[in-house]
Parts: C-alpha cells; sequence; structure tokens
C-alpha cells in the first residue's frame, strides 16, 4: 500500500488539528481530487483550501495546470497569512 | 589590624565577605553604566525629536526631490568595517541603507511592545512612524529617514512606492497586502513580503526578476471572516522578529545583487515544528495573472478594501446581529449583579483568554463548542428553569452568534442576552482593575 504525506501550514493546521498526516496513494490524484480528499477528512479546510496554494516536494503546483500526486510525496497546504 | 586579631578560622568568611562586597561594587558600576547610558540615550532622543520633526517630508514632490545617496564618509567606513570587508559585499554593498521611510498610522500601544521593539514603554501613544523614526536614529545617525505617519491607501501609495528602490511589507492586514503587491507591479519595486501569525511566519520576494507577485500566488483574498489577526489569534513576539530579520537580509541582498541568480521562492517559519525553516520553490510570474500577466487588467490601484471585504487595519470591527436594545449595557448588567437576581453568566471566549481573567461564578463554553454542550448549559440551570442566561465576551462580537444559538435551542424560558463591548467595556465602564490583553 502506497501512502503520501500533507503537510499543513498555518490556517489549515488549524483546520485539520494536525501539523501533517497520511494519505492513501491511488493513481490519478490531481489537484481536484487532492481538495477533494482533504475536505472530506477535515470539512473546516473547504473555505482554507478556497484561498491556499500547494506545494509538492517543497516546489509550488499551479492550481491551473496537470500534475498528479505521486507515491510517497509530500503535499504542502499553505494558506497565505496576512498578520504582522 | 584587626587581621592578625582573627582566629584563623575566620579568613575564609572574611575574604567572602570581601569577594561579596567587590561583587556588590562591581554590579553598582554596572547599574551606573546603565544609568548614564539610558541619560545619554534619553538626551540624544530629545534633539533628534527637533531634528525628526524638521526633516519629514511627505509629499510626493518632495520624494521626488529627494536626492542621491552620496558616498561612504569615514564615519560610516568605520561603522560599517566589519561589513565592507566580506568578499561578498565589498565597498559597493558594505554599507547601511542611505533613506529609509517608514509608513505607519497608527500610534504606539503597550500590546505592540512584546514585538515590536523599535518602540518603547516611554512611547506610548505616540505616532509609530515617528517612534520608528527616532528609534533609526539613536542606532545609525548615517541614515536619513523619512517618516508617511498616514494610512496608506490608494490614493497615496503609488508616489510614496516610486519614490523607493525596495519596499519591504511588514503590514497586518490582507487589503494593504494586495495594494502594495499592486502598487510595486505598477512601479516596477521588488516587494519583500514577510507575514507572521501565533507561531507561523511566511517571507516571499514578489515581483522580482520574472518570479511571481502576491495575485499570482493567491488571485483570490481570504473571506473577511476567515482572517485571524494578531489582535484575536495571538502573535509570538520573536515570530515577527525572525521575519522582520529575514527581510532585512533579503532588502540587503536585492540592494547588493547578491543570490541575484537564485530562483524566487518563499520560506515557511513554523516555531513549534522540528524542521524550522522550509523553503518552497516558486514559478515564474503567470501570463494570467490580472496585474502581472501578459495582459493586465490592473493597471491602476483599485478600492483594496472594497476588494478584499475587510478593512485596511488589524482592528477588529463591531459586529451587529442583535438589536442593541435587545442586548446589556454593561450597567444594566452591573446592576443585575449588584441586586442578586439568579442568573446564568457564560462566557464565550476561548479557554486560554478565560484564563487570563474573567468574572467571579461565570461559566466558560467557548463559541466554537457551544452547539455541543447545550445539555451542559441545561443541566447547570435545572429541568424547566426560567432562569435568565447572560453572555459576555472579549469585545461584544462572539457573544451575538452565542445569543442566537442558546435561543433557537430553547435552553431556558428565561431572557437570554449579551453584554454590549463585552469585557473590555466592563474594563472601561465599570471595574478599571479588570485586566485588558
Ligand atoms: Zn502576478
Amino acid at each position: 500500500m502506497s501512502h503520501f504525506k500533507v503537510l499543513y501550514f498555518a490556517s489549515a493546521k488549524d483546520a485539520s488539528g494536525k501539523e501533517s498526516e497520511e494519505f492513501e496513494w491511488f493513481e490519478g490524484i490531481g489537484c481536484e481530487k487532492l481538495t477533494q480528499l482533504l475536505v472530506e477528512r477535515h470539512p473546516d479546510l473547504a473555505p482554507v483550501l478556497k484561498t491556499s496554494m500547494f506545494a509538492v516536494n517543497m516546489e509550488y503546483m499551479d492550481q491551473g495546470l496537470s500534475w498528479t500526486v505521486q507515491p510517497r510525496d509530500e503535499v504542502a497546504v499553505i494558506p497565505p497569512v496576512s498578520g504582522g | 589590624m584587626s587581621n592578625s586579631l582573627s582566629p584563623p578560622n575566620a579568613v575564609p568568611k572574611q575574604s567572602a565577605d570581601i569577594s561579596s562586597l567587590e561583587h556588590r561594587i562591581r554590579q553598582l558600576e554596572l547599574e551606573k553604566d546603565a544609568l548614564e547610558q539610558q541619560v545619554r540615550a534619553l538626551r540624544l532622543e530629545q534633539t533628534q525629536s527637533y531634528r525628526t520633526a524638521s526633516t519629514t517630508e511627505n509629499t510626493p514632490e518632495a520624494l521626488n526631490r529627494l536626492q542621491q545617496v552620496a558616498g561612504l564618509n569615514n564615519a560610516e567606513i568605520a561603522r560599517y568595517g566589519r561589513q565592507l570587508i566580506l568578499p561578498e559585499f565589498g565597498i559597493q554593498g558594505g554599507s547601511g541603507v542611505g533613506r529609509l521611510g517608514i509608513v505607519d498610522h497608527d500610534t504606539v500601544d503597550t500590546s505592540n511592545l512584546h514585538r515590536q521593539i523599535i518602540h518603547n514603554e516611554a512611547r506610548q501613544g505616540m505616532s509609530k512612524a515617528q517612534s520608528a523614526a527616532l528609534s533609526i536614529r539613536m542606532l545609525n545617525p548615517h541614515c536619513e529617514v523619512v517618516v508617511h505617519d498616514l494610512v496608506l491607501d490608494s490614493s497615496n501609495a503609488q508616489p510614496i512606492i516610486d519614490a523607493y528602490d525596495i519596499i519591504i511589507d511588514g503590514t497586518d492586514n490582507v487589503a494593504t497586502r494586495y495594494l502594495l503587491n499592486d502598487a510595486c507591479v505598477l512601479g516596477k519595486k521588488p516587494l519583500v513580503s514577510g507575514s507572521a501569525l501565533r507561531l507561523d511566519g511566511q517571507l516571499t520576494v514578489y515581483n522580482y526578476r520574472g518570479g511571481p507577485c502576491y495575485r499570482c500566488l493567491f488571485p483570490t483574498p481570504p473571506p473577511a471572516e476567515t482572517v485571524t489577526n494578531c489582535s484575536d489569534g495571538g502573535v509570538l513576539g520573536v515570530v515577527p522578529g525572525i521575519v522582520g530579520c529575514l527581510q532585512a537580509l533579503e532588502a540587503i541582498k536585492i540592494a547588493t545583487g547578491m543570490g541575484s541568480q537564485d530562483p524566487p521562492t518563499m520560506t515557511l517559519f513554523s516555531a513549534n515544528s522540528t524542521t524550522l525553516f522550509r523553503t518552497i520553490k516558486l514559478r515564474k510570474r503567470k501570463a494570467e495573472c490580472i496585474v502581472c500577466g501578459d495582459s493586465p487588467t490592473v493597471t491602476k490601484l483599485i478600492d483594496y478594501v472594497r476588494f478584499c471585504g475587510s478593512s485596511a487595519t488589524d482592528k477588529t470591527p463591531d459586529l451587529f446581529m442583535i438589536p442593541f436594545q435587545e442586548r446589556l449595557t454593561c450597567e444594566a448588567y452591573k446592576a443585575i449583579c449588584d441586586s442578586h437576581t439568579p442568573h446564568l453568566l457564560l462566557d464565550v471566549r476561548e479557554k486560554v483568554q478565560y484564563d487570563i481573567c474573567s468574572l467571579p461564578s461565570s461559566m466558560n463554553i467557548p463559541l466554537k463548542h457551544l452547539p455541543g454542550q447545550i445539555k451542559l448549559i441545561q443541566e447547570s440551570l435545572g429541568s424547566g428553569s426560567d432562569k435568565p442566561i447572560y453572555i459576555v465576551c472579549r469585545r461584544g462580537n462572539d457573544s451575538q452568534p452565542a445569543v442566537r444559538i442558546l435561543q433557537e435551542h430553547g435552553v431556558t424560558a428565561g431572557e437570554i442576552k449579551d453584554v454590549v463591548g463585552g469585557l473590555e467595556k466592563w474594563t472601561d465602564r465599570i471595574d478599571p482593575d479588570f485586566p485588558k490583553y
């Protein structure tokens, strides 16, 4: 069984209640499917994901382009932080 | 000599006395030095405050008239010597900032001091821009400081941005972040952006050498109700300091051309994680970006408060969900307490806030847990109760949805009301000794 890891930052960490966790991997997890998987597990992530960016293995992933998560990838959910 | 009269076994005790007295003298000397330093600093501050006031230039015309910073004099060479001899720097880049503009409309408040260390206790109520200018002058008289004591908005931002080479964003709200981004894209200036909340920080240089702008990464502003500010969410004092130091580093790198071939990145700082720093590799700017893309639709500054649906400050706006006449003033609640009318006082703040301070015999259930705790409230009231419930929170915002939740569940036959202005008003109107945080 293959897995991939998700890292949550800032408000995504609050919404999921976790810093990171494992997901079961399968073929064809693109941006949309990933969003769906995350919201299924943590409904509170839904509004956060609307304004967050994704990075895979520490590299920014454009939500408009087609890409898929590979086994053992590390996906980061990065919402903007605006405080200072 | 008295020494010779002492029994031999007293010698160690005497030498201990001497060393403790000497230690005390050293301490007093240090204290004296510190006091003298304070006097010098205050004297300098006095003279500088006249100079700052007289050299403040705010208008765009004045900014355009500002002249190029000249080469280094001997005093500057002495000051920057340790940097000038770095092989990566040299005489070109080893010096400090020639001209530093500071934009801030706010005044110094005690609650800023744990993180905004450019201000101090004595400057409470002073303009933050003025206070920052004073501190910079006290550190370094060679740096020209320009004070912009104003609210940055679409009407005044562009000429200010245009007058500087590098823009550093340390603002505290979403609207101003988009405003600065667009002004930097339109003015072709690099934007060194840093932000912090709770235990997390972010750092990115936007709009620099073909890299993305803020809108490329975050095209949609987050809905106002999902944005947490430092005042509500809290922030650990050192976190903005760490991000601020990194911003200074990035500004120096841009000014000196150091690392100019590096691809654009976003640095994430997590104070509570075993990996403190993570660096995300970013792409080039987005061709379809509405401000920095190939066919931009944002070609001049827009109304950012409207665009973001949130105000251009980090102050939490008042909520008006329940009509005023259906709520309690602090004075009215005080009268209820004084008359010993039986009731339940429900405090809906987060537990960490409740632990700082609370009113006597109140019950704490944070707003977000309220729907799941209805049974608990009913149990503490007793069945079929007509005891009134009064609800309090920090500022009188969260208490309003709490009233609605309890009304929907019909927990009591008595009235359910909240206290206008919350515990902050309670301090202002009723009990000045009740802490504000
Ligand atoms: Zn852009």
